[in-house]
């Protein structure tokens, strides 16, 4: 199968400092990608590389390509809008707005130009994406009440669904269970294993537990470098690089 | 103390005690092997009864394994010598119940005279069983992955044994019906000393994972 998206080649800066080098990295369809490395090793930047969200920060540029279904991402063509909806990020911290659960959801489709979507399509749209990120029957009978007032767990989910509400091709998850308790990580883990049927993830888990039990694939990133790459079991079990079994072993990092 | 040199240290313990469950098993081989020639009921009931201590080393290894799986959720090499511990625990067992088995065969027969010389066989097959277990589990100890190899190989020299014996005791049965339940007995025991050759042949083929990866030539992972 074709990859989803492929990276070549990516050079990456933060205005004088190289975050990455030469990154090559393909990340596989309907399959879960983590990306495993200690801080500051560029596992968000490689995320942030995918969606050209790294364009918001000042003096970041990338060289190199990054191929979204073979066509690179960072051609004159190339509307960003529309390649953040087809590469949708949820973030390390839940970042509900200050709005209903409902609003939260239909936020995304309702800029979207869907204005003239029906009520009763949004609402639809809403209750699947809420399905999809094992939210809904949580929420069901208390939509219009603020976002603000769930778990921390819930709000993290809420987003995951507001991303999904996009019905984006890849999703891009940063450590999205950090400062979880073990049975929301549980939930997240739980809705990321079904979503990967109907879409492509990429993930930084907030540790490498959390890639062994999830990720299809594990890259394995250290200072800007792609060390190591492989089926997961494989990357776990039998680490080929040295590097990359110090790391998991928790001999460095 | 980091949490890795704590795990570091429990993996080293694992080690000690995977050391001490070996020689116990060799000391029982030894045993049983000296309590069949010498006709020695006690030392037969210490070898069937020394099964029980062996037994006990094999749960407190299997809990010590089993800690370090929910502490330090084990990966890489980590993960493949626990997981090969496990196993070779299993088959050091084993051996120890087939020693126990030697012996209680030596404490039903030893009263009477040997219709063969046990000498002429099982002390041979007792020190290259037990030359075995003592590398396969230094093989384990130094990741010495040659030595290793090298108990693979030495199982042949076991089953050759085997068959020396079990055409000597077929032959006797031929010649002399009457000694027939004493010669099968003997074959049992040159049977146990071959299936010991065979547990420590499984032992270093988990040595071999534990250090590569690889069990039989077959990734496991």
């Amino acid at each position: 199968m074709q990859p989803k998206m492929v990276i070549n080649h990516l050079e990456f800066y933060y205005t004088k400092k190289q975050a990455l080098f030469d990154l090559c990295l393909e990340v596989p369809e309907n399959k879960i990608l983590a990306l495993i490395g200690p801080a500051g090793s560029g596992i968000t930047t490689a995320l942030r590389a995918l969606n050209r969200l790294y364009e918001l920060t000042p003096g970041a540029r990338a060289a190199g390509e990054v191929l979204l279904d073979g066509k690179n991402i960072h051609d004159g063509d190339v509307s960003v809008t529309r390649l953040r909806r087809r590469v949708g990020m949820v973030f390390d911290v839940p970042t509900p707005l200050p709005m209903s659960i409902i609003d939260n959801v239909t936020y995304g489709p309702r800029l979207q130009g869907s204005a003239k979507k029906s009520k009763k399509a949004l609402a639809a749209l809403a209750e699947q994406a809420l399905t999809q990120a094992t939210l809904w029957d949580e929420v069901k009978d208390r939509l219009n009440t603020p976002a603000m007032s769930l778990s921390g767990g819930q709000q993290q989910r809420l987003c995951i669904a507001r991303v999904l509400a996009l019905r984006p091709e890849v999703i891009l998850l940063d450590r999205p269970c950090s400062g979880l308790d073990p049975i929301s990580t549980a939930k997240i883990e739980d809705s990321l294993t079904k979503l990967k049927q109907e879409f492509t993830i990429v993930i930084a888990p907030h540790n490498v537990q959390q890639a062994g039990r999830v990720a299809d694939r594990v890259a394995f990133l250290l200072s800007g470098r792609l060390i190591e790459e492989g089926r997961t079991a494989e990357v776990f079990a039998n680490p080929r690089d040295e590097r990359t079994s110090d790391y998991i072993t928790g001999r460095f990092g | 103390m980091s949490i890795r040199s704590r795990f570091d240290e429990q993996l080293a313990r694992l080690g000690d005690s995977l050391i001490e469950m070996g020689s116990m098993v060799e000391q029982a081989i030894a045993d049983a092997n000296r309590a069949l020639i010498e006709r020695d009921a006690a030392l037969a009931k210490k070898v069937a009864s020394g099964d029980d201590e062996i037994n006990h080393k094999e749960k407190e290894i299997e809990r010590q394994c089993l800690k370090i799986i929910m502490q330090q959720q084990p990966v890489a090499g980590d993960l493949r010598l626990v997981s090969s511990v496990l196993k070779i625990t299993t088959d050091l067992e084993r051996i120890g119940d087939q020693a126990a088995d030697i012996s209680a065969i030596t404490l039903r027969i030893s009263d009477k005279p040997y219709v063969e010389k046990p000498e002429d066989y099982f002390p041979q097959m007792a020190a290259a069983t037990a030359k075995m277990v003592a590398d396969s589990i230094a093989a384990f100890v130094e990741k010495d992955l040659e030595l290793a190899q090298g108990v693979i190989e030495y199982d042949d020299i076991v089953n050759g044994l085997f068959n020396k014996v079990k055409k000597a005791l077929v032959e006797l049965i031929r010649q002399n019906a009457d000694d027939s339940d004493q010669a099968i007995d003997l074959i049992m025991i040159a049977k146990y000393f071959e299936r010991i050759g065979d547990h420590a042949k499984n032992i270093a083929e988990w040595v071999i994972f534990s250090l590569t990866g690889m069990h039989k030539d077959i990734q496991v992972m």
